[in-house]
């Protein structure tokens, strides 16, 4: 019964998505919503129905699905996992695509690509359903790519215009350079749990989890440096979708796509694929501390610039990106207190726990400015619009929740989760290996807070306050949401107000998760009432310096070190630009050789693409259509073979 | 009663065949009426006999008589109505109005022949099966098309036809010679103390099948038969024979050949296959005509079945190679005349490669089932083909240890797998060519949509679980 239900989740939206392809060619665009609202909240039910029932079973479940391949020493068994670490992200990731595919029924009316937007919308839930329950790496690699593949083409949704094709292709190679890295990991990990006595012969049989985590205390022992480096690799893998440092450059502009696509993907799901990886091979990554102090630093460095960016952005649902990118850092800096002895479990509960609250709020904030950019003709810069509380009265407080609960005010989701972080950070700092290490990461993790209420309420204030302002674009019909876009809205406020309370103070997620095998035995976690207390001050001083700014309005302040500090984080911090001079027209130049070589090698071979058709040409001339002559060459041929045979 | 679906399909034929007495004349709109009348007995016969093959349980002791039904016996049968399903469907609107019990009895007799033929462990039983396939085959090219060019290809394929059995059956005369027996696991314990003799016989046999399997120099007919007869003849002739040829080769050689007898026979496959995909392959890339280039693409993979057989023989491969190939090629050929067929009765050309210019915005969901089947044709990954193809790669391969030469082989069919790509892409480029004056084709017809959208169903799905393949 089970494995039916676990089977059952990805394989509902794989059914809407073929449904929707169908529709897509048909064009029978204004239905397309059903097949994927209701596979949706299929998928959303048989995860529950996961839940319920599984709760009974002790520990985590593998389900056989069909043996894929069996040609010679390769076996392929397609099977899933079922745990409680995979259960909790993919109960976000069902509920929230369903919520989003609800919504998206009247933001995207309108379009002329009704249909192909939920194809792929079903299509990636399918692959991050799948990627969630994968019980072997490389399967988990498939269906890595295929989530890619579903955020390019969202983010390239509107391919005409050249911004979004643009962002797309950006999005896409930016993470191509890091999967690159992940599949040599991938590929080094077979490699080396090969040598491993006791391993399978089968390659893909070796990357099932189970194995891999079988062989990691012989690894360590036996080869660690060959470990460290498989680690550093599989992490590259994961910082590139998570858009961590120095890979997070294609998240800012991913936001071309449609708002609820970048709510679901850009905010909520796929971008924490990294953190899911790093947290299922946590036991892997427990034995490489030094690439775990790594995603430390990587994270923390990510969680300020992030806000830093975000705070002179004047793009709306460019905040939130950034917002994104920082918020994602601080879970990848709670992951990498697991470089810490015995703290990795505590580590993934904070982190765990994070992207789980994180997924509720960030994917209302990003469709209530999904509600703002519908009613303002698609404008979507704060500058050109403001006052809006008359307008959209209950965008008004949808956001107000998700930004409460983004700047951690308490008792709301975000200041639970991000205080479980910096509790983590700062038990961590209390070691001596890497004590300093995480006191200076400590230190970011609390500037962060702090900026993060800055930004968020100077948005929030200054979008739906002040003196009303509405941009040409938005017409005379600037209007509330439809019912239909606002009910999954308070669905996900529901989530963001109570799944703090409701999961933090009562261990409830730490209870839950501690029922995986590997996350199982028993976390010392301390609470840092001081912590608390100062995040939580962090975040009321923050919203007050938010809201004086947004009175303030733009400083006129031409020099001092407050200049220069706007000057970077408008300018993004000069990564792009140093990306594009250092790595992109170098680039480009071998790319003009190679191309030149190409056209040489490509004329070349055209020739030689000719000469079959030459050589037909020349065999057309036996086959003259009289029968005579066919018998004559048959027989011929018999000849030469019998006395072949018989001179043998 | 395990040959219960054979014996079933060849006396419904036989009483299809019968009816036509009373089917005769009747104006248009009776004719009408019959048709879907006999489409669906037909359908019916050939479920009755599935229903048939599905209860049946097979005894431990398969015994040494006239027939023998063991996995080749198994298999064979249900790649016979594999494809009678597909082929009764698209006879369905393109059967002729004039003949129609005669040809559909014809086409059951040939269907119920595959496993006669699969099933046989005697020359006699064998022998007969094989002529349940051909003596139809030629009254349906002869009824299904009334004009020049289909009595040319009836002729042509007649006399040839006659032709190759002669050397058949010369081969068969000195295999009695030798054993003294018509039984065929008495004959190929012989193989091995046979010497010349018996392998001048073996490649008289083969040479005999070969002209079933349009294997060169015997495929001179296939051209100009597929040009000239009606296109569900045309779909026909691709696929039931050369199932029979292959079934019929893998009985007399048999799996469990000797070594000595290996040495002798591999090598001889080996220049057919090399011969029948080199001359497949460059005569189809400079076809214009798209039923030669599909005739051509035929010849081709019979080549690649070539090799199979070969890894078959030499036990490197699972036993099913060949047969999945078989399976493959028949949802992705048999797809890609139900798609042409669909654009025919739609009122459509077929006949030029140039005919397809710009059809997927004419026809688009025939377009999308020529698609998937090309890209099946080629070998490309998401559909059936690949596996195909890969798995005769990969057990030619693993030959490869023992004999230089089947490496070579292999390294040939990759070649010739790429130059392959080069004319089907033509092809498939044609179908989405842009061009502003295109008359959309909207006559819709049921049973040829469901013949090819089984096809590339299957084609699609076999991708995802082979092993049901």
């Amino acid at each position: 019964m089970l494995s039916l239900f676990a089977w059952m989740v990805p394989l509902a939206p794989l059914a809407g998505c073929i449904a929707c392809v169908i529709l897509a060619f048909r064009g029978d665009r204004k239905i397309a919503h059903l097949p994927a609202v209701i596979s949706l909240l299929f998928a959303a039910l048989f995860t529950l129905c996961l839940i319920v029932f599984g709760a009974q079973g002790e520990k985590g479940a593998v389900f056989a699905g069909y043996r894929y391949l069996n040609v010679g020493s390769l076996t392929v068994d397609v099977s899933l996992k079922v745990d409680t670490l995979c259960l909790s992200l993919l109960s976000v990731v069902t509920c929230i695509s369903a919520m989003i595919a609800i919504y998206s029924r009247d933001y995207m009316r309108d379009d002329p690509g009704f249909a192909r937007y939920y194809a792929v919308f079903c299509g990636f839930v399918f692959s991050m359903t799948m990627l969630v329950l994968s019980n072997n790496l490389l399967m988990l690699y498939a269906f890595w790519e295929g989530v890619g593949t579903c955020s390019f083409l969202l983010i390239g949704f509107w391919y005409s215009k050249p911004s979004a094709a643009r962002a797309a292709t950006k999005a896409f190679l930016v993470n191509r350079v890091a999967d690159c890295a992940f599949l040599m990991g991938i590929l080094l990990l077979a490699y080396a749990v090969g040598h491993v006595e006791g391993a399978g012969a089968s390659f893909f049989a070796r990357l099932n989890f189970d194995s891999i985590f079988n062989a990691v205390p012989h690894l360590a022992v036996q080869n660690p440096e060959l470990l460290t480096t498989i680690g550093f690799l599989l992490m590259i893998g994961a910082i590139g979708k998570s858009a961590q440092f120095p890979f997070h450059v294609w998240l800012p502009d991913a936001m071309e796509g449609p708002t609820p696509v970048s709510a679901l993907i850009h905010a909520a799901t796929m971008v924490t694929a990294g953190v899911y990886l790093i947290a299922r091979l946590s036991p892997l990554l427990e034995s490489t501390p030094a690439v775990l102090s790594v995603v430390a630093w990587l994270g923390g460095i990510t969680a300020f610039i992030g806000a830093w960016m975000a705070l002179f952005q004047s793009d709306l649902k460019r905040v939130l990106a950034y917002s994104t990118i920082s918020q994602l850092g601080y879970l990848f800096m709670a992951l990498g207190a697991g470089a810490i002895k015995d703290l990795m479990v505590v580590a993934v509960i904070a982190a765990m726990f994070h992207l789980v609250t994180h997924a509720f709020f960030k994917a209302l904030l990003f469709l209530a400015a999904g509600n703002v950019m519908h009613a303002m003709g698609d404008v979507i810069d704060m500058r050109r619009f403001g006052g809006l509380h008359k307008v959209l009265p209950k965008t008004n407080i949808l956001f107000l929740i998700g930004a409460a609960a983004l700047a951690g005010l308490p008792p709301l989701a975000g200041f639970f989760s991000k205080d479980g972080i910096l509790a983590v950070l700062a038990q961590a700092s209390k070691d001596g290996e890497y004590g300093i290490q995480f006191t200076i990461l400590l230190f970011l993790g609390f500037a962060t807070a702090l900026m993060t209420a800055v930004y968020t309420s100077r948005a929030y204030f200054s979008t739906f306050w002040g003196a009303e302002k509405l941009p040409e674009e938005a017409g005379h019909h600037a209007h509330e949401a439809t019912n239909v876009m606002l009910a999954p809205m308070v669905v996900l406020a529901v989530g963001a107000l109570s799944a703090g309370l409701l999961l933090g103070p009562t261990h409830g997620i730490a209870n839950y998760l501690q029922q995986t095998q590997e996350l199982s035995w028993h976390a010392e976690h301390t609470e840092e009432m001081w912590v608390m207390v100062a995040s939580g001050l962090l975040a009321v001083v923050g919203i007050a310096i938010g809201y004086a700014l947004s009175k303030v309005g733009p400083s006129t302040a031409t020099t001092g070190p407050m200049v220069a500090f706007a000057d970077f984080g408008r300018n993004r911090l000069y990564i792009d630009w140093l990306y594009s001079v250092a790595i992109v027209s170098p680039m480009e130049w071998f790319a003009a050789i190679l191309g030149w070589i190409d056209e040489q090698i490509d004329s070349m071979a055209m020739q030689i693409a000719s000469l079959p058709r030459l050589f037909g040409l020349i065999g057309q001339r036996f086959q003259n259509g009289r029968i005579a002559d066919y018998t004559y060459m048959t027989a011929f041929g018999i000849a030469a073979l019998a006395v072949w045979i018989a001179t043998r | 009663m395990l040959m219960a679906p054979a014996i079933t399909l060849i006396l419904g034929g036989s009483i299809v065949m019968a009816a036509s007495l009373v089917l005769k004349s009747g104006t248009a709109q009776d004719v009408h009426g019959q048709r879907t009348g006999v489409a669906v007995v037909s359908l019916a016969i050939l479920a009755l006999a599935a229903i048939l093959g599905t209860i049946r349980s097979v005894p431990a002791d398969l015994g040494q008589g006239l027939f023998r039904f063991d996995g080749t016996a198994l298999a064979a049968e249900r790649l016979a109505l594999l494809g009678g399903l597909i082929l009764i469907l698209m006879s369905w609107s393109t059967a002729p109005k004039a003949n129609l019990g005669e040809y559909y009895g014809c086409l059951i007799i040939i269907i119920g022949g595959i496993p006669v033929v699969g099933a046989s462990n005697d020359l006699v039983s064998l022998f007969l099966g094989l002529e349940l396939i051909s003596i139809p085959t030629y009254i349906m090219l002869g009824i299904s098309k009334g004009d020049n060019a289909g009595s040319e290809a009836t002729i042509k394929y007649f006399l040839l036809s006659a032709f190759a059995s002669c050397f058949f059956l010369l081969g068969v005369s000195y295999l009695y010679g030798f054993v003294g027996s018509t039984n065929l696991q008495v004959i190929q314990s012989g193989y091995a103390s046979g010497g010349r003799l018996v392998s001048f016989a073996l490649a008289m046999v083969m040479c005999g099948l070969a002209f079933r399997i349009t294997a060169v120099p015997f495929h001179f007919y296939a051209p100009d038969v597929f040009e000239g007869a009606s296109l569900t003849m045309a779909a026909v002739m691709s696929y039931l024979p050369k199932v029979a040829g292959f079934v019929a080769l893998i009985r007399v050689l048999g799996t469990g050949l000797g070594t000595e007898a290996v040495e002798v026979v591999v090598p001889v496959l080996f220049v057919c296959a090399a011969l029948t995909m080199l001359v497949g392959n460059f005569m189809a890339s400079a076809q214009s005509s798209l039923r030669r280039l599909l005739a051509y693409s035929s010849v081709a993979h019979t080549g690649y079945l070539l090799l199979a057989l070969t890894a078959l023989l030499r036990q490197n491969a699972e036993p099913n190679v060949l047969f999945s190939y078989l399976a493959a090629y028949a949802a992705m050929t048999l797809g890609f005349f139900a798609c042409l067929g669909e654009i025919e009765a739609a009122g459509g050309k077929t006949q030029l490669v140039g005919d397809l210019s710009g059809m997927f915005y004419r026809r688009p969901a025939a377009s999308i089932g020529l698609t998937v089947c090309l890209i099946s044709l080629i070998g490309l990954p998401l559909t059936a083909g690949f596996w195909a193809k890969f798995l005769v790669f990969m057990g030619t391969v693993a030959a490869g240890t023992k004999d230089p030469w089947s490496i070579a082989m292999a390294v040939l069919m990759a070649f010739n797998a790429v130059i392959a790509a080069g004319y089907y892409w033509r092809v498939l480029s044609k179908l989405f060519e842009r061009s502003d004056a295109y008359v959309p084709l909207r006559v819709f017809r049921p049973s040829l949509f469901v013949a090819y959208t089984i096809c590339v169903v299957l084609t699609l799905v076999w991708f995802f679980v082979p092993a049901v393949m």
